[in-house]
């Protein structure tokens, strides 16, 4: 690992957002690495190896037009997180470290039709019925247990094994990031231990810094897009923040491990072995590319299922009432995408762990009803502050491969956060805020306090600053519900 | 002996021992402790395990991986090993622990980053990132 010190001296200031290390700081970068942070953000991040991280990740095989560190950027393994890189194909490599444990960790957003003065009256009851509805925290199954051959399904078509089932609509396909499956994924390279650990968790929330979410629309900066987007003020939305639960992790887990001895055999030496990676196409590399989008596939059609046990839960508290799906989109991915570096269109992998995709007006990619405004870009804060919804724009994709943060960064970690927070206090905080919490318990809660994260304020407004998305909507939180 | 070490988004575990079977079982303990585990049953398990690799101090995270993995499947947590084989390519033998309602915390992975196996006159080091 490089110190911080020593990269300091090699970073140059290309504008009050940007920062850049040149390709030619270090021996071994193919290409630069460029970090959206103010001075401010920068002298924090100083403080982990996230810089150094970065660094190694410019100096993996194929690795193309240049590695781009978030304003929510902060140390991971192998990869930092909050972070992109592209490779380019067909030889540059995948790295399941890039990726993530937790594959197709994301967001998804549903939009009610009812303001928040509509609903304050019951939001203790909004809180308590979706907590009782969507099994949360480790080790609790959902209300669905699959067999073998119906887990495979789920594997093969992600979200739309779901609404074929009546699970939801076309319009939920539609509205979220690859309509909600992968087509290259294949169920049989998944492992019989990660299906196993699949089985009993569709529709499950997990823990950690997953939740559930009911908001407010505080502030509209944008209000043509706002409306494109079909948002409006004092309006009540959902958020889902979850992934792939233990099959995903399993998958990286097995991967990471099968590409280990490659390494070693091949003589690549890498700083991290969690940068363990192997060509796109190798056997090895094609192998985890499907095994990772069944993964994603899987965690598609958790959000999908939440969001259907939200509708009920919705419509049994408001009769006739509806949460329609603005968006879903992953922060945790491997993707091939087609991307100009320099002047040339080329076919490139984008590993993004946590980092959002934010594809600018007019791609393609991005739903017909939302392509003039460009693809909405949901950005989680913390319980107590504000979640934001952004567009996409074309200045992302020639910077960053059409990519922005995902949150707001972790800043303490969860000792220093339990040493620093108190339970009852954070619980009473919160509801002076008039925020409703549910949780099963306040070690988990603490462990996500706000003071545990970075300002997502000054990250998001970062973001806006450097060009790559534009806010849309500020979104406050009313109602918190996590598992432990 | 172990300890827990903070981490910005994870979780660091040293542990100390005198045998290499020792320190493995303190890996064990610490992981599930760490992890919290819920409405502890009476009920004592058992799980067998066999974890074979060429690299021995990945083969530490491989065996941890493959407790988190019996753990998620069966909603078990362990606190003890017995160990049948432990050389620098297997570790054979049994998980032992208690079924459990859920856990606080959820640790997706041990995983190889800042990986420390390491043997001294005074015996056995380990140092293991897990993410959180």
């Amino acid at each position: 690992m490089i110190p911080s010190e020593i990269i300091r001296e090699k970073i140059r200031r290309l504008s009050p957002y940007l920062a850049e290390v040149p390709a030619d700081a270090f021996p071994g970068m193919h290409v630069p690495a460029r970090i959206f942070l103010t001075a401010d953000m920068l002298e924090a991040a100083s403080h982990d190896r996230s810089l150094s991280q970065l660094i190694n990740v410019s100096m993996l095989p194929g690795v193309v037009g240049c590695v781009a560190g978030m304003p929510d950027l902060h140390e991971g393994y192998g990869f930092p997180i909050g972070g992109v890189a592209a490779m380019e194909l067909p030889h540059g490599v995948i790295s399941p470290g890039g990726v993530g444990y937790d594959i197709n960790c994301g967001v998804r957003l549903l939009r009610s039709d009812k303001t928040f003065q509509e609903i304050e009256s019951n939001l203790d009851t909004i809180a308590q019925q979706f907590m009782r509805a969507i099994p949360s925290g480790t080790g609790r199954g959902g209300r669905i247990r699959l067999e073998r051959e119906e887990l495979d399904d789920v594997l093969g078509r992600g979200a739309g094994w779901c609404v074929a089932r009546g699970f939801g609509t076309l319009e939920d396909l539609e509205h979220a990031e690859e309509r909600g499956c992968l087509s290259e994924a294949d169920p049989s390279l998944v492992s019989d231990i990660a299906k196993k650990r699949g089985y009993h968790q569709l529709g499950t929330l997990g823990s950690g810094n997953h939740f559930l979410e009911v908001q407010r629309v505080e502030h509209i900066f944008d209000s043509n897009a706002a409306k494109g987007y079909g948002l409006f003020l004092d309006q009540v939305v959902v958020a889902i923040h979850c992934g792939s639960r233990g099959l995903g992790h399993q998958v990286c887990t097995d991967y990471v491990r099968k590409m280990l001895p490659l390494l070693l055999s091949s003589g690549i030496r890498l700083p991290d072995p969690e940068l363990a990676c192997a060509p796109a196409d190798s056997a090895e590399g094609r192998q985890y590319l499907a095994a990772m989008a069944a993964a994603a596939n899987f965690a598609w059609a958790n959000r999908q299922m939440i969001a259907h046990h939200l509708r009920l839960e919705w419509q049994l508290l408001f009769p006739g009432a509806h949460l329609s799906l603005l968006y879903d989109v992953c922060h945790n991915i491997a993707k091939r995408e087609t991307h100009y570096i320099g002047k040339k269109e080329k076919d490139v992998l984008v590993h993004r762990k946590g980092a959002t995709r934010a594809f600018g007006p007019g791609r393609m990619e991005v739903p017909s009803a939302y392509r003039e405004i460009g693809q909405p870009v949901l950005i989680p804060g913390t319980m107590g502050t504000a979640s934001y919804i952004l567009r996409g724009t074309q200045a992302a994709m020639e910077q960053t491969f059409g990519t922005v943060c995902h949150g707001a960064g972790r800043r303490l970690s969860r000792h220093a956060a339990k040493q620093q927070v108190e339970g009852k206090e954070l619980r009473e905080r919160l509801q002076r805020e008039g925020i409703v919490v549910r949780c099963f318990s306040s070690a988990g809660l603490i462990e996500e306090a706000p003071e545990a994260y970075k300002d997502i304020d000054a990250v998001v407004s970062t973001v806006e600053g450097a060009g790559l998305s534009h806010k849309v909507a500020r979104l406050r939180p009313i109602a918190v519900i996590k598992g432990d | 002996m172990y300890e827990i070490l903070p981490h910005t988004a994870d979780m660091v575990i040293r542990v100390t021992a005198t045998t290499r079977e020792d320190v493995l079982r303190s890996l064990i303990q610490g992981m599930f402790a760490a992890a919290e585990p819920r409405e502890v049953g009476e009920e004592r398990v058992e799980r067998s395990f066999a974890v074979i690799g060429a690299n021995s101090a990945y083969l530490v995270v491989d065996f941890l991986n493959v407790a988190l993995a019996e753990s998620d499947v069966r909603s078990e947590a362990y606190d003890d090993v017995r160990f049948d084989v432990v050389t620098d390519e297997a570790f054979v033998g049994v998980l032992i622990g208690h079924p459990v309602g859920g856990f606080a915390t959820q640790i997706k992975a041990a995983t190889y980053h800042d990986l420390v196996v390491q043997t001294g006159p005074s015996g056995w080091e380990m140092r293991v990132t897990f993410d959180v």
